[in-house]
């Protein structure tokens, strides 16, 4: 009788301490799954901003040169940040896309460029025949350089940034960059 | 009778019961956290992909325009560089030059790159003039380099431009590799 007493009572303690290991144990679990959840919609967020990136960029990237330079000379400077929507092309600092926020900024600039060593075919030449590369002379020729003014601008510069607001966490702000040349003039 | 042998095989059981379960817990947590972090990972690497991507885009369109500027320099300078390598390999069905070749040819000079220049718009702008004109901020390129290539055929009468880029994003071992194509053939004017 006494030592199913105690055998009883050891039992007691052994419960409670077992319960206890596993509360600790599946509260634990639980903020693994909530931080898991929370690094999950942080990642389906940068995901769709990557996404909203290479969409917006291609779309700017398509519009003529003379469009984006307008855009520019609109805002009165050689480098301007667009938060508003231009031509269809949705920007903003609180973009909603469906259930999420997006800050979406575009920045153009009118980019220098220099294309040094040049060479050109010299003249006069009395040999010259365009079918025959033997007879052909070349001389150096000045750099030709785009820095605007009387020689203006024929590149810009586009910045698309987009990172997601308001979320559970500071999420990453993604970047893309490229080059539109003016093929026109 | 039974009761203190058996209860004495119980004691203990609840708690490996437990912690086996506790064990478990940690192992899933630490499985669902790795995957967390390499998703995050593959987000990373799919944005400088991207970046290389759309800088690759950006310096073919500089290297068209070059290209649209100067067509008859060009042409002329690529024609003549296979024309001087055609004579360099001792090709004797092509006359000799009527003036001798100098040391860089006109293509070199167009690429931009040459012994004795290593910098130029096209191939990895000096960190100088990068700086000065912001040409690659904010994005992190460790190296970017640009070759042109002319497909001819009929006698140069059609022709194929291939702008090819080659860019590497600084901290990362693999470099892009982007190719334009175009159809540069030769047209009247009417």
């Amino acid at each position: 009788m006494s030592n199913i007493r105690r055998n009883a009572g050891i039992t007691l303690t052994e419960i409670m301490l077992s319960f206890l290991i596993l509360v600790v144990a599946a509260f634990s679990a639980a903020g693994v799954i909530s931080y898991g959840h929370r690094g999950t919609v942080a990642d389906f967020r940068q995901v769709e901003s990557i996404q909203i990136l290479v969409d917006r960029m291609n779309k700017l990237m398509n519009m003529p040169y003379r469009s984006l330079d307008s855009f520019l000379t609109a805002a009165g400077g050689n480098e301007y940040t667009f938060n508003n929507p231009i031509e269809g092309v949705i920007l903003g600092d609180e973009v909603q896309i469906e259930k999420h926020t997006y800050r979406i900024h575009a920045t153009l600039k009118r980019q220098r460029i220099v294309f040094d060593s040049l060479m050109e075919l010299s003249f006069p030449n009395l040999d010259y025949n365009p079918a025959s590369p033997s007879t052909w002379i070349f001389r150096d020729r000045p750099a030709e350089s785009f820095p605007g003014g009387s020689n203006p601008f024929k590149i810009i510069k586009i910045t698309v940034t987009a990172k997601p607001v308001g979320g559970m966490t500071d999420e990453r702000e993604f970047t893309l960059v490229s080059f539109v040349a003016d093929m026109e003039s | 009778m039974h009761t203190r042998s058996d209860n004495s095989r119980r004691n203990g059981m609840a708690l490996v019961i437990v912690l086996a379960f506790s064990a478990i817990l940690l192992v899933l947590g630490i499985v669902y956290l790795r995957t967390f972090s390499q998703t995050t990972h593959v987000t990373r690497l799919q944005i400088d992909h991207l970046q290389a991507e759309f800088f690759a885009r950006g310096i073919q369109n500089i290297a068209l325009f070059k290209v649209k500027r100067f067509p008859d320099f060009f042409l002329r300078s690529y024609r003549y560089h296979v024309y001087k390598k055609r004579r360099e390999s001792g090709d004797t069905s092509v006359p000799e030059p009527i003036r001798p070749f100098e040391s860089i040819s006109p293509f070199e000079k167009f690429t931009g790159v040459y012994s004795g220049r290593t910098n130029d718009i096209l191939h990895h702008l000096s960190p100088g003039d990068d700086a000065a004109w912001g040409f690659t901020e904010p994005l992190n390129i460790a190296t970017w380099s640009t070759t042109f290539n002319l497909r001819s055929s009929e006698d140069f009468n059609r022709a194929f431009i291939e702008i090819d880029v080659h860019v590497q994003m600084a901290g990362r071992d693999n470099v892009g590799h982007y190719k334009m194509s175009l159809d540069a053939s030769q047209t009247s004017e009417l």
